[in-house]
């Protein structure tokens, strides 16, 4: 739809507006702030509250008019200033004050509430009331995270709005009407929503308040930084806020590149295990005789460097290894993949779990997020982004809603399944054929495809996606990739170069002076390096932030390798691998290191910094440069800066960035930065839409939340004309094509495949760590076709057990949805076969309790 | 109780079914739920909510609205005593307080023995009998303290049986299938008007 102008006269100033743009935006443009409480521009108007009310022309002369819920039209004329506008808002801001409460000293939104700013810009300063405010019980808690106080409530429809619309859980709704209208929950049904939170921030009163921030502060004692979420590959800006070094909330920054304001529950309370000290890993340990015992870190990376040199000597540099779970942060990352390929030496390197060869195919392809939603089509495969990356499945929501053709390829049904135009399934059968399959289903029309790739499947090698989507891209010429791996970092660990066949960059030029001869991890991957550290292949293994817990091992599969092997973790929370790791290194977490990462667009981002780390923890890079330091190679990495100066020579993904960019622009740049397009305007900060950023940057220097500026529009320097990636040398096409098994085997009698996913809510020891979220924590679920629960001679609701590596116990659901060839668990990883037999895909025997 | 049991099950699922957009029948529904239990209980806002694709907060909101929903059990027969100004002028608050003496309940509650519950009503459009009182919706007017006593005797005994069905009753006439729109007749007709107005704009500019 090409922008139709029209010209209007805002108080006098004739101006050109786009045809459409409600009245209240045309003013937010040239500097006009009109009050507001209902109005969120990531959200329908609906005029409800009628504060924004001034005087628009209209065919019988001047009318008072909501400017949310009016568009601009030819020749309008719109006046704010007059006595008649100052009255009506006056009006209502005593209407909105008439049942609310004065509890503004003990109140959370005191201090950055829209209505007190409001009441003191607008209204009368005194009331004329004298009769006693309507009373309702509180607070009333919707959900384990959120209360609801409704005498403070003034039916603004926002959260409600935010349910329906752009969440699409519509728990909480109005009841009643007119003066007893209130929010409500439906009965005992709790407002259980990944995306809860979202309405404690754009609550333009304290009537929906977090738990976990309840009478915690007060928003002119928090510190912000601005920061990057560190829960899943989304990358969602965040300002994180910190009060006597603690972490005590996490707003969502409107950026229009990525979460649009927006935050899951998982992420934005996250900081609560940052600040559980008690499930902290707080200070370097080292086992003697079996006993763990502290020690100091020159100890510790002491013991690391002998171990390493010991293994070395023993089995050569091929017996160390490194496991990373893509957490690191690029910083942390670079150093360790330095440290790994080119002091050590070793070409056992994933640090990202099996994902390299779906992260080799999306690189040179990747797509940016707003790119993949306004594709002609969307191809999703093996993903499940409610699970995975929660806030991109309220960006498809939204995109469907505006006519994104949707193409699904899973193997159950997921939340995509309703929004999808076609649904193809994932099957071991049908994995060769999948991608013709997939590529007929394309509507004809012009325009990229996009293929979203995730890694919803655990039982499933990383590598059978790899292969399909190396399919999918040779079937549909021109198809681009958005990425949606787990973990925070992945698509950072793949450019620093801790993936397997990759350098630093995904450079393909000579090696420059700072590194020696990097040795090629072309063949690592996780599973065969766990397979070598159990048959007693490898002297060390490293694990940075990487529970072996949460990638399939049992507890006491890991005590059992640490005695195969030395152990090493670098990990923020204790786990069972910490525990039974040889030496654990206290790691710096979220919100304790500055720093940066890459998420699933290829889009470098910040993370703010603003706790000291806890006890002794270090930033990665630190521990790398001092166990490199031990090993006699120092790795010229003093500070953070000399790694990117590092990162900008190999060129590559990083040619052309520089530390400076992201201090002019909040949205980082789009690797590599020749990529990146010039965007719009910066939009004008509604401090009404996120009032916690807006009120704490009040306090301090301009923070420029919501205030969402392209980098490059606002001038770091040009982009780098090179096509970065086109020249040098070569990447392998498939990193382990030969070792993808594309054709599976044919399962037993009894047996079926696995289909095995991860819910927001999994306990891994991240979680257990976190007091505000440990209660979500589901059981386990099975689900089964009914066929196949009734060839066991069992019905819906009886407990089963599905037996692999390890047996999981549980009740076994029938349901239709699940194909009769699979068991579908989601829950916490168990053992996975894969693993252990390469064979690509698990499979499970299924049994029935009796009793 | 609550859900949709039986033949109401089988009418609810009609119901549904005649909108093209399923969430139209949540008022119906509503209806369909009172007239089963009296009320409009959570398990049957659960279970419109199952049958139009909403979620119980949705239909909780939608049916809160309206007076005429009641949310907890109400008598079989609901007495609206009209207060408003014509009423008033004419007795009304006298009526009130005698219909409260011989229920002997306040206005807002119901009897022990569940038969009547007693409100006070702003105008009923009865203004011509005032003062008025509504029976399950139907018009008695002028009624005093006697009258009243009346009344609630005949309600007791049966007599008014036939005239006064139970609370949540609907009309009589259930529809099981949308009305037939004619669209092609009203298409026709709204292109023969365009045509005469299109010819009769011509004419005039000739």
């Amino acid at each position: 739809m090409p922008d139709e102008m029209v010209s209007v006269t805002l108080d006098g100033q004739v101006v050109q507006v786009p045809k459409g743009t409600p009245i209240i935006e045309a003013l937010d443009q040239i500097g006009v702030h009109i009050p507001r409480f209902c109005y969120h521009s990531r959200m329908k108007a609906v005029g409800v509250c009628r504060m924004c009310l001034v005087e628009v022309s209209g065919p019988r002369g001047f009318s008072i008019q909501p400017s949310c819920y009016l568009a601009v039209a030819e020749g309008m004329e719109v006046v704010t200033t007059s006595e008649k506008v100052k009255k009506a808002q006056s009006g209502v801001i005593e209407f909105l004050l008439a049942n609310h409460p004065l509890d503004c000293p003990v109140c959370d939104k005191g201090g950055e509430c829209p209505l007190q700013d409001q009441a003191f810009a607008h209204g009368a300063g005194e009331t004329r009331y004298v009769e006693e405010k309507r009373h309702y019980a509180k607070p009333i808690p919707i959900s384990r995270l959120i209360n609801l106080d409704r005498e403070r409530c003034i039916q603004c429809d926002r959260c409600t709005r935010f349910a329906d619309e752009v969440a699409g859980e519509a728990l909480i709704d109005f009841r009643g009407r007119g003066n007893a209208i209130r929010i409500s929950t439906f009965s005992s049904v709790e407002f259980d929503s990944y995306f809860s939170g979202n309405v404690t921030q754009i609550c333009p009163v304290g009537a929906l308040t977090a738990t976990p921030y309840r009478f915690k502060a007060r928003p002119w004692d928090l510190t912000q930084a601005a920061s990057t979420c560190g829960w899943c590959s989304m990358g969602c800006q965040v300002s994180v806020q910190a009060s006597q070094n603690e972490l005590t909330r996490m707003l969502g920054i409107d950026s229009d590149a990525v979460n649009h304001s927006w935050l899951c529950d998982r992420g934005r309370f996250g900081i609560a295990e940052v600040n559980n000290r008690d499930a902290r890993v707080l200070v370097p340990t080292a086992k003697a005789n079996g006993i763990r015992g502290e020690v100091s870190w020159a100890s510790a990376a002491a013991t690391v460097a002998r171990l390493v040199k010991q293994a070395r000597a023993s089995g050569g540099n091929a017996s160390v290894a490194v496991i990373g779970s893509g957490r690191l942060n690029l910083e942390d990352s670079y150093a360790w993949a330095k440290l790994a390929l080119d002091v050590v030496g070793t070409p056992l390197v994933d640090g990202v779990l099996g994902q390299g060869e779906v992260a080799s195919t999306w690189f040179e392809r990747a797509a940016s997020i707003d790119q993949a939603l306004a594709a002609r089509a969307l191809i999703a495969l093996n993903v499940e982004p409610k699970e995975e990356v929660p806030v991109l499945h309220l960006r498809l929501r939204e995109a469907v809603g505006n006519g994104l053709h949707l193409i699904e390829v899973n193997s159950t049904a997921t939340s995509l399944s309703p929004m999808a135009a076609t649904s193809i399934q994932l099957s071991p059968e049908g994995v060769g054929g999948l991608a013709e399959a997939v590529a007929a289903s394309l509507p004809d029309g012009d325009g990229d495809v996009v293929i979203l790739v995730g890694g919803r499947n655990r039982a499933m090698d990383p590598a059978i996606t790899g292969g399909i989507l190396r399919d999918l891209v040779a079937a549909v010429p021109g198809a681009r990739i958005l990425s949606a791996l787990g973990a925070s970092n992945v698509h950072g660990a793949f450019l620093a170069g801790l993936a397997p066949g990759v350098l630093p960059g995904a450079a393909r030029g000579a090696v420059p002076s700072t590194w020696r001869s990097p040795a090629d991890s072309g063949r690592a991957n996780y599973a065969g390096i766990l397979r070598a550290a159990a048959a007693g292949e490898v002297g060390v293994l490293l694990l940075l932030d990487c529970d072996l817990e949460e990638v399939g091992l049992t507890p006491e599969a890991i005590e059992a390798l640490g005695e195969r092997c030395a152990l090493v973790s670098l990990a923020s929370y204790e786990s069972a691998t910490t525990r039974a790791a040889a030496v654990t290194l206290p790691l710096a977490t979220w919100g304790e290191a500055r720093g940066s990462v890459v998420n699933g667009e290829g889009r470098m981002l910040r993370l703010g910094e603003q706790l000291e780390p806890a006890g002794l923890s270090k930033p990665g890079w630190v521990a790398a440069s001092l166990i490199a330091g031990d090993l006699g190679d120092d790795m010229s990495i003093l500070t953070a800066g000399d790694i990117w100066a590092e990162l900008k020579a190999w060129g590559g993904a990083f040619a052309g960035v520089e530390p400076s960019i992201f201090s002019s622009t909040l949205d980082g740049p789009l690797l590599p930065v020749a990529r990146w397009e010039a965007g719009g305007a910066p939009r004008a900060l509604d401090p009404v839409a996120t009032p916690g950023i807006s009120s704490v940057s009040r306090q301090g220097p301009d923070f420029r939340a919501g205030a969402v500026l392209d980098p490059y529009a606002v001038g770091t320097g040009a982009a780098p004309s090179a096509k970065v990636l086109a020249s040098g040398r070569e990447v392998p096409a498939a990193v382990a094509s030969e070792r993808v098994p594309m054709e599976l085997g044919v399962p037993g009698e009894d047996e079926a495949w696995l289909i095995l996913s991860r819910r927001v809510y999994e306990a891994d020891a991240r979680l257990a760590a976190n007091p505000a979220l440990a209660s979500f924590v589901r059981g386990d679920r099975v689900r089964v076709s009914p066929a196949r629960l009734a060839r066991l001679g069992a019905s819906d609701g009886d407990r089963v057990q599905v037996v692999g590596p390890v047996v999981l116990q549980a009740v076994a659901h029938a349901d239709d949805a699940i194909p009769d060839w699979a068991v579908a668990v989601e829950g916490r990883t168990i053992a996975v076969t894969h693993l252990i037999d390469g064979a690509g895909w698990s499979r499970v025997r299924l049994e029935r309790l009796d009793g | 109780m609550g859900r949709f049991e039986g033949e109401l099950l089988v009418r609810a699922e009609k119901v549904a079914g005649l909108y093209p957009d399923p969430r139209s029948a949540i008022i119906p529904l509503c209806h369909l739920a009172q007239e089963q239990d009296g009320y409009v209980t959570e398990e049957a806002i659960a279970h419109i909510a199952e049958l139009v694709g909403a979620t119980g907060a949705e239909v909780q909101g939608t049916a809160s609205f309206y007076d005429m929903f009641k949310f907890e059990p109400v008598g079989e027969y609901v007495i609206g005593v009209c207060t408003n100004i014509s009423c008033m002028l004419r007795g009304g608050y006298g009526l009130l307080e005698a219909a409260s003496s011989t229920l002997g309940v306040p206005p807002g509650e119901t009897t022990p023995d569940g038969m009547f519950t007693l409100e006070e009503v702003e105008c009923v459009a009865h203004c011509d009998k005032a003062p008025a009182v509504q029976i399950n919706y139907r018009y008695f007017g002028p009624v005093d303290s006697e009258g009243f006593a009346e009344l609630v005797g005949q309600l007791r005994s049966g007599e008014l049986d036939g005239q006064i069905p139970k609370h949540g009753t609907l009309g009589r006439v259930l529809r099981d299938a949308p009305p037939l729109i004619p669209v092609e007749e009203i298409d026709a007709e709204r292109a023969r008007q365009d045509g005469e107005r299109e010819a009769r704009a011509a004419s005039r500019e000739v």
